[in-house]
């Protein structure tokens, strides 16, 4: 894989860290096929190269399109083990599990007030699929095979089609930056009780080059503390495995393989409270295996221009039981789900000023869920199954464009379009247009419109949820067509020395046809009322956010920034539920004697809107982190995440603050050889 | 530079400062709505058959069961909407709020229209927990009255236990025969099955019914039940139904003594209390509480909003109770706010002349 122009055969470190800042700096214009997937021809880390928001390789001060961008270095320094822990103190996203405690506490994330299905995660550019609820669990992904995590806000479905709502995370491996062996190995301790094995192995030869990732971690259960067994979050043991290998086949052909298998336990405890009858302990324990391959050739069409093929297939299979303790009346929920994705990409350089990317993707989601329950019948026994969602067949075929004209160096004028034709509702049209603009090499402005959408999911359309003994059933319907949105983002960067900087941004974001229940009358029968999945409901979203950088000496640097969310559900005039409108981040990163980091975060969200009578309180959170180089490549560290030890009130209904509390770590990484100079 | 600086710094502390203000509210613009012209309308009352009001002019007219053409029908002491088992329509109300509200015309968010609804006394019986999906009994203690017999009955639980694991429409029930000499034993009923196969179930699935007065438990489909009289109540999932009027054949009537407080009762409360708890408000009841003739027994009937809590009873006759009630029109769309202003010429069976004041909401004053 390469990028820009430049021969990705550097395989002295230096050199290859100065060919890809080189070829960032050169921007898009004359950047070569790069699409938002891996960053192959990076042998060194490319921290300030971005691809997600154009597709194409830009560096993240010159980016058309604005990009977060959380390193695994950066990660670490968070005291993260996964990608959720990475975003959590992302200023302008929300990572809170809490809030999503109906779901059993998925770690998805919020953009510009979406979450959920329309939020799109990709892993190195292809969809992640195993949602629970709609929410990608962004915890049940490690950082072992992370380079970096970018993330890109706004409506974006002009690039990635459907869920691209919100925004996109796009979460980047990389090929091994040595040459020859190299090793990685990340150990640690927790308290909360748990602990985190991550390991890499990797050889990089001159044609060739492998790596394998391991990681294994494992963490307690939270007790809900009520004098019950009742956990607040399952005990978790999340197990990775992948696999890594790439090959040039010839100057103008290379190869690159990926294969992962993730394995998520946990065991969570709940008691109910049974009017008239007392406690009843449930054990929940659920199993989740997701397994992925993703092939890319990439292709050199020389001038600058090339060609990347991908295929991809993930699968998933989750199992949720309900085992009641002394009692054979026990559930289990199966869930099955295939995706198999095509995706062709073509990077043409058209003269001194223009490049086009054109692309096209199919793919074809299948997705099942059953439930088997045992019922007593008389003094027997029996099993009930059911077919909550029959298998359901989503199918895509997508074709899109972009143009990147820089009519002058100062600007960037990135009109792009995207047309994808679904099996299940027809087409769908989404355009964006992105504009960058450079009057100096100290400011920047950016402005970014377009539509996003959202695809009914497999739920929404064949889902049977059979509540009708309280009087209702939830009834999937196949008529439901794309939510469909229109935002606009911009943003100004000013630089005003090599110390200080700021940026500032805001967006607006109309979304319509929204998909919510509605009483079906239709449906209705025999005093059961039937609701069902309609496009119904209209929203809007709006926000800024203020940052600014220093870096008053040079062992000391300091972030602060502060954003404000505004939501509206025009439907039911009221707030979107669990989106916090303010939050203020400050961090500071100190390089101390005798080798020694300290990084602080402090982070504080406002008190949400839950209900009409309801809000969750506001929290704060400080993470404190102390590390000390042992030799160069190796350090061991030790801190404390959410310090002041911010949690969920569980006898408090709504409070959607973090349930696990304060989590103290002592770790130690080590990479052989160092990927430091 | 300075100058960026200094306006970058301005604008963010301008957004912060003023962006609170404009984050969280409820409602549209405020949370009222205004109402249209106050008009008044009479209504001659039958004590049986009905007088159908459409609310739009306002007048009385024709009506009938399936005519979407009115929007209220008054018949004795019952006010129906064009909603449910009463009209082919697709209204509902909601009330009483305050009498203040209709002169007002500020009507406040309520919650829901509640269509009309088959049932009786024992509609109240239970607290839904909508967060955990369960009934919690409020333990009122009803009166049943079948000719000169009369019982007390307390429900106790909607939950019973199978092969170790909660199972639900399994009633807990407890009850005792009120005479004038004193108090019957009390009777304990476990496990009536009112499980019918589920909501989902066939229409025509059998449950049990309860013999108050021979302790008899029958397990009955719905067509049997209505047309038998061998029994006092029957157990149909959530739904307790009295033997009279819509109910069966019987003639038994029925009455929440305690439903006046299920308004102030919350899930906390309610939780807090057991069967054991609660024996003493059974025990208290006597023959003077049931025999009170100002109470009004009556089998299952079609209820809305408007049943027993637009009445004030505390007379001779009755009268319209304070209270303002937001009525959805058959069309489904447009609302009204209505208060019952007086009665003219009431007697035991009709209110005779109900002179009523309607306002169309959301119209400008």
């Amino acid at each position: 894989m390469l990028v820009c122009g430049c021969e990705a055969r550097e395989q002295q470190r230096g050199a290859a860290a100065f060919g890809i800042a080189l070829c960032a700096l050169l921007g898009p214009g004359i950047a070569r096929a790069q699409a938002a997937g891996t960053t192959d021809a990076a042998p060194a880390a490319p921290i300030d190269v971005v691809v997600t928001g154009t597709r194409t390789p830009e560096s993240i001060q010159r980016s058309t399109v604005r990009t977060d961008l959380v390193t695994r270095a950066e990660a670490e320094r968070r005291g993260a083990t996964n990608v959720a822990e990475a975003l959590e103190g992302q200023l302008g996203v929300q990572v809170n599990p809490g809030a999503y405690g109906s779901l059993g506490n998925p770690s998805a994330i919020q953009i510009q007030g979406f979450d959920r299905d329309r939020v799109l995660v990709l892993e190195d550019g292809e969809r992640v699929i195993g949602d629970v609820g709609g929410a990608i669990d962004l915890s049940s992904l490690p950082l072992a095979d992370v380079s970096r995590v970018e993330v890109v806000a706004g409506p974006m479905s002009a690039l990635y089609g459907a869920s691209a709502i919100g925004g996109v995370v796009n979460i980047l491996s990389a090929p091994p930056a040595l040459t020859g062996a190299s090793g990685r190995v990340r150990l640690e301790g927790r308290l909360r009780p748990g602990g985190l094995v991550q390991g890499s192995g990797a050889y990089r030869g001159d044609r060739l080059w492998a790596g394998a990732d391991v990681a294994l971690e494992q963490r307690a259960g939270v007790p809900l503390d009520d004098g019950t067994p009742a956990l607040l979050a399952p005990a978790r043991l999340q197990h990775m495995i992948g696999l890594r290998a790439g090959a040039t086949l010839s100057p103008r052909i290379k190869l690159r393989a990926r294969a992962r298998w993730l394995r998520d336990d946990s065991d969570g405890v709940e008691v109910q409270s049974i009017p008239g009858l007392g406690s009843y302990v449930l054990d929940l324990p659920s199993v989740s295996d997701r397994f992925a391959v993703h092939l890319t050739e990439e292709v050199d069409l020389g001038g600058g221009s090339g060609l990347r093929l991908t295929a991809g297939r993930q699968w998933i299979s989750q199992e949720n039981r309900k085992d009641r303790r002394d009692s054979p009346i026990d559930e289990l929920r199966e869930r099955q789900g295939t995706m198999q994705s095509l995706e062709s990409i073509a990077t043409l350089v058209d003269g001194q000023t223009r490049t086009w990317v054109i692309g096209a993707r199919a793919e074809m989601e299948e997705l099942s869920q059953s439930l088997s329950r045992a019922e007593a019948v008389g003094d027997a026994i029996a099993v009930h199954e059911e077919e909550e969602v029959p298998r359901t067949r989503l199918g895509v075929g997508a074709l899109y464009g972009q143009l990147a004209w820089r009519p002058f160096d100062e600007l960037t004028i990135m009109p792009g379009v995207r047309g994808e034709m679904h099996l299940r509702y027809g087409a769908v049209v989404a355009p964006r247009l992105a504009l960058a603009y450079r009057p100096t090499s100290r400011l920047s402005l950016r402005l970014a419109g377009g539509r996003g959408f959202r695809a009914p999911s497999a739920k929404e359309l064949g889902f049977l949820f059979d509540h009708s003994f309280y009087g209702y059933r939830v009834i999937g319907n196949p008529d439901l067509g794309p939510e469909a949105s229109w935002g606009v983002t911009g943003d100004a960067s000013l630089t005003v020395s090599d110390e200080v900087s700021f940026r500032a941004g805001g967006f607006t974001t109309w979304i319509s046809d929204l998909i919510d229940f509605a009483l079906d009358p239709s449906a209705s029968s025999g005093g059961i009322d039937a609701y069902s999945y309609k496009n119904v409901a209209r929203a809007r979203t709006a926000g800024v956010d203020v940052r600014a950088t220093l870096r008053p000496v040079s062992w000391l640097s300091a972030e602060v920034g502060y954003a404000y969310l505004w939501t509206r559900d025009d439907t039911n005039q009221r707030p979107l539920s669990g989106r916090p409108p303010h939050t203020v981040m400050a961090a500071l990163r100190a390089e101390l004697p005798a080798e020694l980091e300290l990084v602080t975060r402090f982070r504080v969200v406002s008190d949400t809107f839950v209900d009409e009578n309801l809000r969750s309180p506001g929290f704060n959170t400080l993470d404190v982190r102390l590390a000390r180089t042992l030799w160069t490549g190796a350090q061991i560290y030790a801190g404390v995440r959410n310090a002041l030890a911010s949690r969920r009130d569980p006898g408090r209904t709504g409070d959607q603050r973090p349930f696990d509390g304060r989590t103290i770590y002592l770790g130690l990484i080590a990479e052989m050889p160092s990927e430091e100079p | 530079m300075k100058q960026y600086e200094r306006s970058w710094m301005m604008l963010a502390v301008a957004l912060g400062l003023a962006c609170p203000a404009c984050t969280e509210e409820v409602g549209d613009d405020g949370q009222t709505t205004t109402a249209g012209e106050d008009q008044e309308l009479v209504v001659e009352v039958p004590a049986t058959g009905h007088a159908y009001v459409k609310l739009d002019v306002p007048e009385v007219v024709a009506g009938g069961e399936t005519s979407t053409d009115w929007d209220l029908a008054l018949s004795g002491y019952d006010v129906f909407t064009n909603s449910g088992p009463s009209g082919a329509g697709d209204g509902g109300a909601f009330g009483p709020l305050e009498p203040e509200v209709f002169d007002t015309g500020e009507v406040p968010q309520i919650p829901f229209i509640s269509a009309d609804e088959l049932g009786g006394a024992f509609l109240g019986w239970y607290f839904y927990d909508g967060n955990t999906h369960r009934l919690w009994s409020r333990y009122h203690v009803h009166a049943i009255k079948d000719g000169s017999r009369l019982w007390k009955v307390q429900l106790l639980g909607y939950y019973g236990e199978i092969q170790g694991a909660p199972a639900s429409a399994l009633y807990q029930v407890r009850y005792a025969e009120v005479l004038d000499s004193g108090i019957g034993p009390t009777v304990s009923l476990k496990d009536v099955n009112a499980y019918a196969g589920g909501a989902g179930g066939p229409v025509d699935a059998p449950s049990e019914c309860v013999d108050l007065g021979t302790g008899t438990v029958v397990s009955k489909t719905p067509s049997e039940s209505a047309s038998s009289s061998d029994w006092h109540l029957c157990f149909r999932r959530e739904m307790v139904i009295v033997n009279g009027e819509l109910g069966g054949p019987r003639g038994v009537g029925a009455i929440d003594l305690q439903s006046a407080e299920s308004d102030a009762e919350t899930l906390e409360q309610l939780q807090a209390k057991t069967p054991e708890s609660e024996i003493a408000r059974f025990d208290a009841i006597d023959y003077a509480d049931l025999a009170d003739p100002a109470l009004q027994y009556r089998g299952d009937r079609v209820v809305s909003a408007f049943s027993d809590l637009w009445l004030d009873r505390s007379g001779a006759t009755p009268a319209p109770a304070a209270g303002t009630w937001v009525v959805r029109a058959a069309d489904g769309e447009t609302r009204f706010i209505v208060r019952i202003d007086r009665f003219e010429g009431a007697t035991e069976d009709t209110p005779g002349r109900v002179v009523l004041r309607v306002r169309r909401e959301g119209a400008a004053p």
